[in-house]
């Protein structure tokens, strides 16, 4: 059983007499397997809290089926064993952290025993057991982060929705939670990370979906969005000309590269590993030494980034209006405007 | 997901009916709370235990062979009541009847007044989410806040009436039920209004135009009662359908509004001892539960 699962899922805003139509989500279906770190990525207004509201039954879907582990989304049971952590929140400034998560322990349905006892937990997981008798309203927004967190944890859920788990968080800060997060995957849970930090999203998620104007435009496993052909970077110890005979007859798709003195460097673009050892034989046969091999990636802001612009060209295109209407929630901001140039940023690894 | 891993994963210890109660349990519970925060509660304890102050020390009777002899105002001051001596029974309701006509007026619309800001605080974006997205119905969460309100009124109207009955009954030894079934006509004519502003607060999000509209429910049950009894008034309106509409409207609109003048009244008469007529608690009784009922289907249906 998939822990989330959605069907055509489309929700239009407005449309009645007075109001303009607004199509924040578009026949989405993702499925998210439960133990799994996905993310949601998308820019401002692209319906990420849309979709995350209707899992957890806080917008009604104009069209489509949502399930959450195995229940309609938006029926509470599905709510059960489900931990929610939003961007935005606002905890009555008179409690204390201990009497926030009583509250919600006691609407979990909780008895008094497993709420004091849960209450201890996720307060020392996220680190705050030193705060559990203070007011919220003292807090800073880092520890009202690690409150929303620890409230999330409360139910011991099987699924984590986290919308901006590290915002306005210094790096110290997105460390530990990174950590805890981790933790909580090992313990089989699945978390469902809505963010714009997309180097927290790389770090955590084992698969992305990007949205851009309410629909998917791309989702993958993040090894796949990535390189969706694996390059190779090759430096080998010969002149350009001579590489480049080794490497034509390879029948692989290559591409130089600039190179320190006396050598050369080339971008190879191979199906697989197999190829690529088959590419490196002939270049050995050649009688030139490979000095270096490294897997070249696209980071996935250069992902994010080309995604926002296909999808651009692709309503162009279509003659479909350019503009989506601001996300309910406010979504953060991009890391840059679909329609500026981005420099490339290339991740390597060396190959062992 | 692993079994290991499963197994350490939590459920709810309750389901069911059970869950519901404990919820709604919560939510009253930290209206009450914030109640006392907000120094909602504190100031209508504060006002209420200044007036049994002013009831205790202001006030002292000498009862001879259970009749008052002699009343005085600060211990001092004589009151004379008509030159003739008066039961304590009399006197005791005299006073409870004030108590009661204070209370279903200027303690009414106070406790509207105080209690309006409670339904749309709850729909404050941020605050709304994390409550909606927990395994709890829509319903529940209304109901939980519009009942966590009443509890903060009853608290509030059982420490005044509860406490002015013991103060009576200890100076004067005269006891009177009737003065506590009063306290509750109130609470009920409260609790009328307040689903006119849960409704309203719903719909609108806004304290302002929920607290005018409780207390434009409870003012419009005054002035319909004298309209719908006197028919006099529509002669006013040019005879054909100007007056039949005039006379429509209010017959409309005094049937459907809680009828707040005849609740008070009833309190009165509880507090004397009479015997009252229902009709009016039976009449006022559904435009709560549709209140109720309406704010919880359009809190249901709506995105946040």
């Amino acid at each position: 059983m998939n822990a989330i699962e959605t069907l055509g899922l489309s929700k239009t805003y407005g449309g009645g007499p007075f109001g303009s139509r607004v199509d924040a989500l578009r026949n989405v279906s993702i499925d998210v397997g439960e133990g799994e770190a996905f993310g949601l990525l998308g820019p401002n207004g692209a319906g990420k809290t849309t979709l995350v509201k209707i899992l957890l039954g806080l917008v009604h879907p104009t069209d489509g089926t949502a399930m959450l582990l195995g229940e309609p989304a938006g029926s509470p049971k599905s709510r059960t064993n489900v931990g929610y952590m939003p961007e935005r929140r606002e905890y009555p400034d008179f409690l204390t952290a201990a009497q926030v998560l009583e509250l919600f322990g006691r609407l979990l349905g909780m008895d008094k025993q497993a709420r004091s006892r849960r209450i201890d937990v996720v307060l020392e997981e996220v680190e705050m057991s030193n705060w559990r008798d203070h007011r919220v309203g003292g807090f800073s927004k880092g520890m009202q982060q690690r409150l929303a967190l620890a409230q999330a944890l409360l139910p011991d859920p099987h699924v984590l929705f986290l919308d901006e788990p590290t915002e306005g968080i210094d790096p110290l800060g997105r460390v530990s939670i990174r950590g805890i997060l981790r933790r909580n995957l090992e313990k089989g849970r699945t978390l469902f990370i809505n963010s714009h930090m997309l180097g927290e999203v790389e770090l955590l998620c084992d698969r992305v979906a990007i949205l851009v104007k309410g629909r998917v435009r791309r989702e993958g496993p993040l090894s796949s969005l990535q390189a969706p052909n694996p390059e190779y970077r090759l430096v080998l110890a010969a002149t350009d000309d001579e590489a480049r005979a080794a490497l034509a007859a390879t029948g692989d798709e290559h591409e130089v590269l600039a190179a320190p003195p006396g050598r050369s460097a080339w971008r190879l673009s191979v199906s697989d590993r197999g190829e690529l050892n088959a590419a490196l034989d002939r270049v050995r046969q050649s009688g030139i030494e490979i000095e270096e091999v490294q897997r070249v990636r696209a980071s996935l802001e250069d992902v994010f980034v080309q995604t926002i612009s296909d999808a651009s060209s692709e309503d162009s295109e279509a003659g479909l209006p350019g503009g989506a209407r601001s996300d309910q929630a406010g979504d953060a901001d991009p890391p840059a405007p679909a329609d500026e140039p981005t420099p490339v940023t290339v991740t390597t690894e060396t190959m062992s | 997901m692993t079994d290991a891993a499963i197994s350490t994963l939590g459920s709810p210890a309750v389901s069911g009916a059970r869950l519901t109660l404990q919820q709604l349990g919560a939510l009253v519970g930290y209206t009450i709370r914030e109640a006392r925060h907000k120094w909602t509660l504190v100031a209508l304890f504060v006002l209420t235990t200044l007036f049994l102050v002013g009831l205790a020390t202001v006030i002292s009777v000498d009862v001879v062979e259970g009749m008052i002899a002699s009343a005085r105002l600060f211990g001092t001051i004589p009151l004379q009541i008509g030159g003739n001596q008066i039961s304590i029974a009399d006197a005791v309701t005299v006073i409870q009847v004030a108590i009661v006509s204070l209370l279903s007026t200027f303690g009414l619309v106070l406790s509207l007044f105080v209690t309006g800001n409670i339904i749309p605080r709850t729909l404050r974006t941020g605050w709304v989410d994390l409550l909606a997205s927990q395994p709890v119905a829509r319903i529940t969460l209304v109901l939980g806040r519009a009942l966590g309100a009443i509890a903060v009124v009853t608290l509030a109207v059982a420490y005044l009436f509860g406490g002015s009955w013991l103060l009576l009954t200890w100076k004067t030894g005269f006891g009177n039920a009737g003065f506590l079934l009063a306290g509750l006509t109130v609470l009920f004519t409260f609790a009328c209004c307040y689903a006119g502003m849960v409704l309203v607060g719903i719909l609108t999000g806004s304290s302002p135009v929920s607290i005018i509209a409780g207390i434009g429910i409870w003012f419009l049950g005054l002035i319909l009662y004298p309209l719908h009894t006197y028919s006099e008034w529509t002669t006013a309106f040019r005879a054909g359908w100007p007056r039949s509409l005039a006379s429509g409207i209010a017959e409309t609109l005094y049937w459907v509004l809680p009828k707040t003048l005849e609740l008070t009244e009833r309190a009165s008469q509880a507090t004397r001892l009479e015997s009252i007529s229902l009709t009016p608690m039976w009449t006022s009784l559904p435009f709560p539960l549709i209140c109720l009922a309406l704010a919880c289907w359009w809190f249901a249906r709506q995105d946040y």
